[in-house]
């Protein structure tokens, strides 16, 4: 993955589009608002040690 | 009783859901006991110390469910079948609803958006602690602000991320953040406030409602609310996130006014914080609890939440600040009057953690030593609050904004015992649809027990009339209940103080 170039402040674009990862109801509640909201199914790794999951986040960048 | 314990394998749910099952199977007859979790090692360590038998989950990983219930033999197979087929039952619905969701990965959720032709730029975080620096962090490089409601991140987790943070220019408010305001957008547990050109910088979610409801009482609005986590302001996170909300607020135009909230930080990074302030061109008020009130050239400090509603209100107005303790002095002389204490101390009842804490700090003022998360403090005769939004009462079990039932149950044990009992409420976007009710069915059931030595119920309640649970419906519920409500915190306490020193004793 690259990097992205420094954003905006978010200050004075407002939000765009959220990324909801966990708890439903933050999501619900931001979609009340009329905000675009796209959820994650996130699940815990399986039997899998910690230093893999944070290579497995590496190997997504 | 018998312990039941069902694994359902291969199967995640989220927090509130497992938290809303097990309260669920909790309020059913000959239930005594009732949690489900996922299976991760912290979570199995609960169930062994709740006396759960560990052979009956200790296959169960951190991607499957544990249900455990302590239940009558008569009951307890049923119960548990309702609970696993009120989960996947809801799974199934969810499932098929028309809200679908085709995302495993954060990376495919952003490979989709951006398909679509639209920038995500904000994440919204609440995962188990030690999985979510890797997301957050994924997020941020991707430019993504954070939004970390979770806990129990790695204080490590929590430098890393807000120094990634720093360096791109984006918020990563939190861990453990509970609200925040984008722009008119309410993130977490918020409340309906008005757009306006106040900016807030919060270390704690209750003390940012608290303070966004006042300024929105008093005609106010606010430009954005930007919650930083409880820890920002120690030695090791060193304010990063306080220090970048500040440079952004300051360089906002909507914004013409900052109100910094806050615990004592730690003393290094109350130098790095007066020395950042030097260079904020913006009026700024720093509430910070417990610490003296202070004017310099660059902030006006203050000690409780209330004052600094009424500094920033008398800012705004252009008119000299009030300094009255009471809004209303001649009604607080009147409720005075006609209210009976009883013989015990204090007991403070809390769901929000920064108001308990500036209840403690206006009671030991005005009273001695009050002690503070001490479950038995009450009982040795000693004014007593407890914040049970506190880890040591979440452990498995919805927050108490959430579910206020555990704090109804404890108005009626504790109750018998206090002099008088100071409460708060708090309204918003994700907290319980009427919070009053159960206080008002707690204290319906005290006083059936107690009659006339019923100890006075001092409470506030933090919200807008605005908010779904309506701030004036909920205060007339307490009214109607008997309760002395103030109009915030800090006059509540204050009030609950006279009671005990001024008061008519029984």
């Amino acid at each position: 993955m690259k990097d992205q170039p420094t954003a905006p402040s978010i200050l004075s674009t407002s939000v765009q589009h959220v990324v909801s990862l966990g708890v439903d109801m933050f999501a619900d509640e931001l979609e009340q608002q009329g905000a675009s909201v796209t959820r994650v199914a996130w699940r815990p790794p399986v039997e899998i040690a910690e230093n893999a999951y944070r290579l497995l986040g590496a190997l997504e960048d | 009783m018998d312990q039941l314990v069902r694994v359902i394998p291969d199967t995640y749910f989220d927090s509130v859901v497992l938290m809303g099952a097990a309260a669920k199977a909790k309020a059913r007859d000959g239930v005594s006991e009732a949690a489900a979790f996922m299976g991760t090692t912290a979570n199995k360590a609960l169930l062994v110390t709740a006396g759960f038998p560990e052979d009956s989950f200790t296959t169960a990983g951190a991607g499957d469910v544990i249900l455990a219930l302590m239940v009558t033999p008569e009951v307890g197979e049923a119960v548990m079948a309702d609970v696993v087929d009120g989960l996947l039952g809801a799974s199934r619905a969810s499932d098929e609803g028309e809200r679908t969701i085709e995302h495993r990965s954060l990376t495919g959720a952003l490979r989709t958006i951006a398909r679509h032709g639209e920038t995500a730029d904000l994440a919204v975080i609440s995962l188990p602690g030690q999985y979510v620096e890797t997301q957050a962090m994924l997020a941020l490089k991707r430019g993504l602000n954070t939004f970390i409601f979770s806990d129990n991140v790695p204080l490590d987790s929590e430098v890393r991320l807000k120094e990634e943070a720093v360096r791109r220019g984006l918020l990563c408010m939190g861990p453990d953040c509970g609200t925040a305001w984008i722009g008119g957008l309410g993130i977490g547990f918020t409340n309906e406030v008005p757009r306006g050109s106040i900016g807030i910088i919060s270390a704690a979610g209750t003390g940012l409602q608290a303070v966004a409801c006042g300024l929105a009482n008093g005609g106010e609005g606010i430009s954005h609310g930007i919650g930083v986590g409880g820890r920002d302001l120690s030695r090791e996170v060193g304010a990063r996130m306080t220090l970048l909300a500040l440079t952004m607020l300051d360089a906002d135009p909507l914004t013409e006014a900052i109100v910094i909230v806050s615990k004592p930080p730690a003393p290094e990074t109350l130098v790095v914080l007066e020395e950042a302030l030097t260079r904020i061109r913006k009026p700024v008020v720093v509430a910070c609890l417990g610490a003296a009130e202070r004017v310099t050239d660059h902030a006006t400090w203050v000690s409780t939440l209330s004052d600094a509603v009424e500094v920033t209100l008398a800012m705004r107005q252009g008119r000299e600040r009030s300094t009255a303790t009471f809004g209303n002095p001649a009604a607080v002389d009147a409720a005075l009057a006609s209210t009976v204490v009883g013989k015990g101390p204090l007991l403070g009842l809390f769901t929000g953690g920064t108001l308990a804490h500036e209840a403690e700090l206006i009671l030991a003022d005005a009273l001695g030593p009050v002690s503070y998360g001490d479950e038995d403090a009450l009982a040795r005769g000693e004014h007593a609050i407890l914040d049970l939004g506190d880890d040591q009462y979440t452990q498995g079990r919805p927050h108490p904004m959430i579910d206020p039932q555990p704090r109804a149950d404890r108005i009626v044990e504790m109750g018998t015992s206090a002099g008088v009992i100071l409460l708060d409420l708090v309204l918003g976007r994700n907290s319980h649809p009427d919070p009053s009710a159960p206080v008002v069915e707690a204290i319906a059931t005290l006083r059936a027990r107690l009659g006339e030595a019923t100890p006075p119920i001092v409470a506030s309640v933090t919200g807008t009339p605005q908010d779904a649970q309506s701030r004036p419906r909920q205060e007339a519920a307490l009214v109607d209940a008997g309760c002395v409500v103030l109009p915030d915190n800090a006059q509540a306490a204050r009030f609950a103080a006279r009671l005990l020193t001024e008061g008519n004793a029984r």
